[in-house]
């Protein structure tokens, strides 16, 4: 499997990414003459503990993104009781290296919109998205391996 | 609030639907527009069907999974 293997940085698994409009908004956007907005870079925080990934409110406000789905979600401020939020179709691109080079970009993916800014990151990528990948964490030796 | 009127329509066809479980619904307004295997062919008929327009895809489950989060995320809803 192609892979790269990068630092640890202080708030764990962090790595470069972009979030794109998917292909089939993509489309709609141009046969409606609207502008397809650029790709929004960001640093993105790898989440074991996060089932579905999460991108900035922010970035996807950038995007022009609507709604066009639900999930029913636990966080440690809701409780027992899970909050139904929004969601969206985004593809997510893994960038990487001294060079931000693309290693590989997500088929379009269901995302939740939060609020991320508090923690200095743009996303939290999920299981949703590593199930497809081997993560592996090597805290004794300072780096991670991503392999897709 | 955004999709209301699908989000509606899915939980009123929710039993009707029941033999189509772990495929992805495509409903606008009060109409349930097709079923589908995967979440990518889904959305991609939505856009394909109604451009921009507001649409809901959605994985027909009669128990509605819970997701997790590791953190509290703040609000969740694009402005």
């Amino acid at each position: 499997m192609p892979h790269f293997t990068i630092p640890i940085s202080p708030q764990g698994a962090v790595l470069d990414a972009a979030v794109l409009v998917g292909d089939a908004r993509r489309a709609a956007l141009q046969k409606e003459n609207l502008t397809v907005p650029d790709p929004q870079m960001i640093r993105a925080l790898i989440d074991t503990g996060a089932s579905i990934s999460a991108i900035e409110r922010k970035v996807l406000e950038n995007l022009g993104l609507q709604q066009t789905g639900e999930a029913e979600i636990n966080t440690p401020s809701t409780g027992a009781t899970p909050v139904k939020i929004p969601t969206y179709d985004v593809k997510i691109a893994i960038l990487a290296g001294r060079k931000g080079d693309l290693h590989f970009i997500s088929e379009t993916v269901q995302v939740t919109g939060s609020d991320l800014t508090q923690f200095g990151f743009g996303a939290l990528i999920g299981t949703d998205i590593l199930k497809k990948c081997v993560f592996h964490y090597n805290g004794a030796d300072g780096h991670f391996t991503l392999a897709y | 609030m955004a999709l209301e009127k699908e989000l509606a329509t899915y939980t009123e066809k929710l039993p009707s639907m029941a033999n189509n479980e772990g495929k992805f619904v495509l409903i606008h307004g009060d109409k349930i527009v097709d079923f589908f295997v995967t979440y990518d062919d889904a959305i991609k008929a939505g856009y394909q069907t109604f451009g921009t327009n507001p649409f809901l895809v959605k994985r027909i489950q009669t128990t509605e999974p819970i997701l997790f989060m590791s953190r509290s995320l703040g609000p969740s809803r694009v402005a």
